[in-house]
């Protein structure tokens, strides 16, 4: 066994939170790029946008289903599930940072950067070392956090491969890794987000299925095995190659090699974009007024809606139905509200959602251990 | 899926005229022309589709347009998406006026020779009349098919409930029905199969309707010595919902979202817009162009049989021989721009010839091309079902103005013995507020602000206290066929290619007003155990007023129609057979709304689509 | 741009009235500063007559858009003149309760033949993203104005009306609330306060 393997339930539970954390921590970015840009214009962005936003929300879920199949626990209110922006992801470290800002050509290349594909190697290819700087969350095999996954895909085939073998070395011993209540699955009866189904993750079949639609969907393998490319088998295009259509300028159609997509133009008009406060912070707007009371109400709402998707993820299923997703198209009206807000004193930027639930929650006095 | 229509699919007069090897000639894209196609090239069939309209909605961009429109139009009027066309226009509410004994309005596409003035309209684009309609899907009643047998009302159907029963079914999976039969299995209902359920489970009954059901369940009416209870039951509805597990023996549905999309999922359920009619902004709510989709996929990907849409084309003649009677080719005026009136005329055939413009339009162009049936009733026994409105304020606030156009109503008066005397209604609870009978809540908004004189705090209380209280049922009343409710034509009233328009004359039966009359009734009782404050009122200047045994209703026209081309046993009684088959053209197929010799109390689609299966089987025959 | 150029320009149909509006209330100099003021007035205006917050206001994104359509339709000298009422009835009413500011809004403003209907307008631009066509009176007597036809702004105005959010509900064809959330009952925001509903 290699060092770099998830060898225990218990890391893989760990790593299957974090999975959570990371799926999560692109929505913040995602979200107010597509909202910043101005109602009318730029369409071909804004699907973009909105079609990945949504399935990363989907991909949350999936590790929600995949964490309570082995019987984990989900808590989305656990203090720095929401990270601080700007932030590192696993596989950015000392590389680049995601940030809460608005749909400008940086932050298209930072999306890109999220989104890379698999390159799928050997174990050892899989994981590099780096020094983490202090405070810096980060994914890891092992606990002391020295090396991280290449890529976002690499992590989760360290997950499928995992699950592969906890699995099998618990059928050896009689048993099952798949010991979670059933009734904590969130199927797409009670879930839709259009684009890729939920099913229940029960065995591993389930899980494996599920975690090959994360990988598909997000950066696409590039892979000799598996000559998918730019769409995967069921003609979905993973996000990198979705947003690399930004880039480019151009749709990609079935057939097309990676980095030359031959569909329809797309044309970006960049100044039909609300240009906000980078990384804002509550403490960027002028305490007492009215944006800040927005900015903080906003904060509310969203620490609220982690801990209605808590309880939906840990049994009461109908709760996505009857209050989450409403809370979710509140969202854009809510974030749309603050982006259309000039920001005083910030060099005519406009205002943004800050995302500090931690702090929130402090404020609140509700933050849970 | 896509609705991929690309520049292949498509043909020119030259190509249309040139090519022999049709089988069919399918006049329409609406829902019945796009089933029949669908049904024809999954049997491997050759098809040539007409469409009056350009085809601008085939691309997102173009769909998206149309949901601009809506937007930026003041009036909102339900046409409003759907640009002018001279070439191929279409009724518009806007265009109507009173009229006075014996006045005629030539100004409105469909020349109103009253008495009663008809606001029902159908869309000719592509999808037809689906890109505007509601959706709702009841099905019909067993006792609709034979009213003269058992209330001496009306006229039979040669078939009955069981023999569509089937076609229901298919029906309900192409059109993606969200339903709950469970709720809707009662005494009365429409029968459904041991174990039957729709592809997807029934939509959420909205506030409004709890609070309805509320203030009703458990009180009843007493009809003709009849007591019958009161409910709020849910509707199905044509629209994407959350798939039923159990549906096709436990093999699932899978919905079907947006189709002109490139890259983006949307549609696969429905969110709530509040906008079905008179356009969904997302296709949660099915439109023909996903059937159409279906087909242009059976032709590329499975190879199966061959559409080719032609569109700007205005069918404008039936063409005969007259040796034998078939139809030997149609007339087709092709123009270049819905701005100019240039045109050409080619001539197009194939085997068989399927008209699937809707009742109005089919017997239009069959009368235009000089061919009232040997029975004579091409164009008569025209029906439509008549609704009145009842609008109130509830005592608390129901949140109206959210969900889709219609969730629930009570649906128990559909069928009793009472029909012997007065017509039958079913009731609609309108999740959109007063909006069909008095323009809200724009109305509301400049009655507040400029008779109110309200603004500030006092505005937004009074819009709260006025639009989130907001009750309106609309009672959809039957309508028994009549010879002198009937379309003609003539050639004094001419569209711009010079296609004579269709002429309206129209009286609402005494049967039916006797049902509208017990209708204000029946919302009056309703209204009482509800504590709801009326406002209804109806008036003496607005174009669908009637006076009734010394009592004023408003009329308004329910968008289902039929009749014009009633099915009937022989060629004396009908002008198609079971069939929906022309019984003096033996290639000619006329197919909707027209072939229904009654309308019961249903929203017309299931039907009409139910019976294009059953139409495509005998065409097949016919072909083979 | 100048007061009068940025006027003048907005008279010129070619021209993208909210951009101009736009960049007219985000120039240098004393030009920039003067509309930024008209501007401000206007905005604070239309808080008193809509009971929504400047946030929210701005929140629309409509702001500069209704701004330049009353200019267009009746000509900047009567807002101005309007806004010159607004702003010494707050002046004169400083510290005092609604009721009465009310009071004088309603005899110098609203009550007033060439101005009521205007202000009547801005709150139903507010509510609704249409200019409504002035009464026929208004018209002959301080008339004509040649673009006053009922309009809508454009598309988002109508997805932006204040009138949904108001009443807890969305605009039809936009701002979907979600499957199933009509069963729920509606979350009508309180007045003043920011549309987040507890
Ligand atoms: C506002 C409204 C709400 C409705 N709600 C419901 C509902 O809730 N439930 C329900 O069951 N039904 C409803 N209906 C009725 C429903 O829309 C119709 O029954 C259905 O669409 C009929 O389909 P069709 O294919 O027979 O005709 P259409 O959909 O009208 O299609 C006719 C087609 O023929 C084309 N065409 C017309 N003339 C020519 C010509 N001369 N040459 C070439 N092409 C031509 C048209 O462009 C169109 O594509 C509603 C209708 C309206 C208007
Ligand atoms: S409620 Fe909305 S999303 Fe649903 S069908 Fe109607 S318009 Fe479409």
């Amino acid at each position: 066994m290699d060092s770099h393997d998830i060898a225990t339930l218990e890391s893989l539970e760990e790593h299957l939170f974090s999975a959570m954390v990371l799926e999560h921590a692109t929505l913040p970015a995602y979200l107010t790029a597509l909202y910043s840009i101005k109602p009318g214009t730029n369409q071909d962005a804004s699907n973009i946008l909105r079609v990945v936003a949504v399935e990363e929300m989907l991909h949350m879920t999936i590790a929600a289903n995949l964490l309570n199949a082995i019987g984990g626990t989900v808590n989305l209110t656990q203090t720095g599930f929401v990270p601080s922006y700007p932030t590192y992801l696993p596989d950015s470290i000392d590389d680049f940072q995601i940030h809460i800002e608005a749909f400008t050509p940086s932050a298209l290349e930072t999306f890109l950067k999220i989104e890379r594909p698999v390159y799928l190697g050997t174990v050892q290819q899989r994981v590099v070392k780096r020094r983490i700087p202090n405070h810096v969350w980060c994914l890891s095999p092992n606990k002391d956090g020295t090396t991280q996954y290449t890529t976002i895909g690499e992590f989760y085939n360290a997950i499928k491969e995992s699950f592969i073998r906890l699995e099998a070395e618990a059928q050896a011993k009689g048993s099952t890794i798949f010991t979670g209540d059933p009734a904590f699955q969130i199927t797409s009866e009670y879930y839709y987000s259009g684009g890729g189904k939920l099913f229940p993750v029960t065995n591993l079949d389930s899980a494996v299925q599920a975690i090959d639609l994360v990988i598909e969907q997000g950066e696409g393998y590039v892979d000799e095995d598996k000559p998918t490319g730019v769409f995967d088998q069921y003609g979905e295009i993973a996000h990198f190659y979705r947003f690399e259509q930004l880039r480019l300028g151009r749709y990609y159609v079935r057939g097309d090699k990676p980095g030359f997509p031959t569909g329809p133009a797309i044309e970006i008009d960049w100044d039909a974009v609300y240009l906000t406060v980078v990384d804002p912070k509550l403490a960027d707007y002028p305490e007492g007024s009215e944006l800040y009371q927005a900015a903080l109400n906003f904060n509310i709402a969203y620490a609220q809606f982690l801990a209605l998707l808590t309880e939906a993820y840990n049994g009461k299923r109908e709760l996505m139905m009857r209050a989450a997703v409403p809370a979710m198209f509140d969202f854009r009206n809510l974030m749309n509200r603050l982006i259309r807000n000039p920001a005083p004193q910030q060099h005519g930027r406009h205002a943004a959602a800050t995302f500090e639930i931690d702090a929130t929650n402090a404020i609140l006095g509700t933050a849970k251990a | 899926m896509h609705l991929r229509i690309d520049p292949t699919r498509l043909t020119t007069p030259h190509e249309a005229v040139g090519d022999g090897h049709y089988d069919a000639v399918i006049v329409g894209s609406g829902l019945s022309g796009a089933i029949i196609a669908e049904q024809l090239c999954k049997e491997g069939k050759r098809v040539l589709m007409l469409e009056a309209s350009p085809i601008t909605n085939k691309s997102l961009r173009g769909y998206n347009e149309y949901v601009t429109n809506f937007f930026v139009s003041p009036s909102k009027d339900n046409q409003s998406p759907f640009p002018e066309n001279p070439n191929a226009p279409m009724p518009r509410t806007p265009t109507l006026r009173k009229l006075q004994p014996g006045e005629v309005n030539t100004n409105s596409y469909i020349v109103q020779a009253g008495p009663y003035v008809s606001d029902s309209n159908y869309t000719r684009t592509l999808g037809g009349t689906t890109m505007h309609w509601e959706a709702k899907t009841p099905r019909m009643l067993p006792e609709d098919f034979k009213t003269r047998t058992l209330y001496d009302q009306g006229l039979d159907w040669p078939i009955g409930y069981d023999d569509i029963e089937p076609d229901y079914q298919r029906a309900e999976r192409e059109m993606g029905v969200s339903g709950d039969v469970a709720a809707l299995r009662y005494p009365g209902g429409s029968p459904y199969p041991k174990n039957y359920v729709y592809p997807m489970q029934g939509l959420p009954l909205s506030y409004l309707d709890h609070m309805v059901d509320r203030g009703i369940a458990g009180t009843s009416v007493e009809l003709d010595g009849e007591t019958i209870p009161l409910q709020v039951r849910p509707y199905p509805q044509a629209r994407n919902g959350v798939p039923n597990a159990a549906y096709d023996g436990g093999k699932g549905y899978t919905p079907v979202g947006a189709v002109n999309t490139h890259q983006v999922d949307i549609g696969e359920r429905c969110q709530g817009n509040t906008n079905c009619v008179p356009i969904c902004p997302v296709q949660a709510k099915y439109w023909s162009g996903k059937t159409l989709a279906k087909v242009l996929r059976m032709n590329d990907e499975l190879d199966k049989g061959e559409i080719k849409i032609l569109p700007q084309a205005v069918a404008s003649k039936v063409e005969i021989n007259p040796e034998n009677g078939h139809v030997s080719g149609i007339q087709v005026k092709v123009y270049k721009t819905p701005g100019s009136p240039e045109h050409e005329t080619i001539t197009v055939r194939g085997k068989i010839y399927v008209i699937t413009t809707a009742a109005i339009e089919t017997a239009r162009l069959m009368l235009a091309s000089g061919l009232p049936s040997s029975s004579g009733l091409v164009g008569r026994n025209f029906m439509d079902h008549a609704f009145i409105l009842c609008w109130g304020l509830m005592p608390e606030i129901c949140g109206t103005y959210r969900g889709s156009s219609c969730t629930g109503g009570i649906l128990d008066l559909r069928n009793g013995p009472f029909r012997k005397n007065q017509a039958a209604f079913s009731v609609d609870i309108h999740n959109d507020g007063w909006g069909w009978a008095t323009g809200s809540p724009y109305s509301d908004l400049t009655s507040l602000v400029d008779d109110g004189n309200l603004f500030g705090g006092p505005l937004r209380q009074g819009l709260v206290d006025r639009l989130s209280h907001q009750l309106l049922l609309a009672f959809m009343i039957d309508v028994p066929p009549s010879e002198s409710n009937r379309i003609t034509v003539d050639p004094q009233y001419t569209d711009a290619l010079g296609n004579m328009r269709p002429n309206l004359s129209f009286t609402t039966p005494e049967y039916s007003m006797r049902g509208a009359a017990y209708a204000r009734q029946f919302a009056k009782t309703v209204f009482s155990r509800l504590g709801v404050d009326d406002h209804t009122q109806y008036n003496p200047e607005n174009y669908g007023y009637v006076v009734y045994e010394g009592v004023g209703y408003e009329i308004r026209g329910g968008n289902h129609l039929c009749g014009t081309h009633i099915m009937g046993t022989s060629k004396n009684n009908s002008v198609v057979d079971t069939n929906q088959r022309s019984w003096d053209h033996a290639n000619l197929y006329l197919v909707g709304g027209g072939s229904m010799p009654s309308i019961g109390t249903a929203n017309v689609s299931p039907t009409i689509a139910a019976l294009c299966y059953r139409s495509a089987r005998a065409m097949l025959k016919q072909l083979s | 741009m100048n007061k009068t150029e940025f006027y003048a320009k907005l008279s010129t149909p070619a021209n993208d009235p909210a951009s101009l509006a736009l960049a007219a209330i985000q120039g240098d100099g004393e030009a920039g500063t003067y509309l930024r003021g008209v501007y401000d007035q206007f905005l604070a205006f239309s808080v008193e007559v809509t009971a929504f917050s400047r946030f929210d206001l701005e929140g629309t994104g409509q702001g500069e858009a209704y701004f330049a359509t009353v200019i267009q339709v009746v000509g900047y000298e009567i807002l101005e003149q309007l806004l010159d009422t607004f702003t010494s009835i707050i002046n004169q009413t400083g510290g005092e309760s609604t009721l009465v500011r009310n009071d004088l809004l309603r005899r110098r403003l609203f009550g007033n033949e060439r101005l009521g209907p205007i202000a009547r307008n801005i709150v139903k631009l507010w509510f609704t993203g249409n200019w409504y066509q002035l009464p026929r009176n208004w018209s002959e007597k301080f008339g004509p104005a040649p673009k006053d036809v009922t309009f809508t702004v454009s598309a988002n105005a109508y997805v932006e009306g204040l009138l949904w959010t108001t009443i807890g509900a969305h605009p039809a064809g936009a701002k979907a609330q979600g499957y199933g959330s009509w069963a729920n009952p509606p979350r009508i925001p309180e007045f003043g306060s920011d549309a987040v509903v507890r």
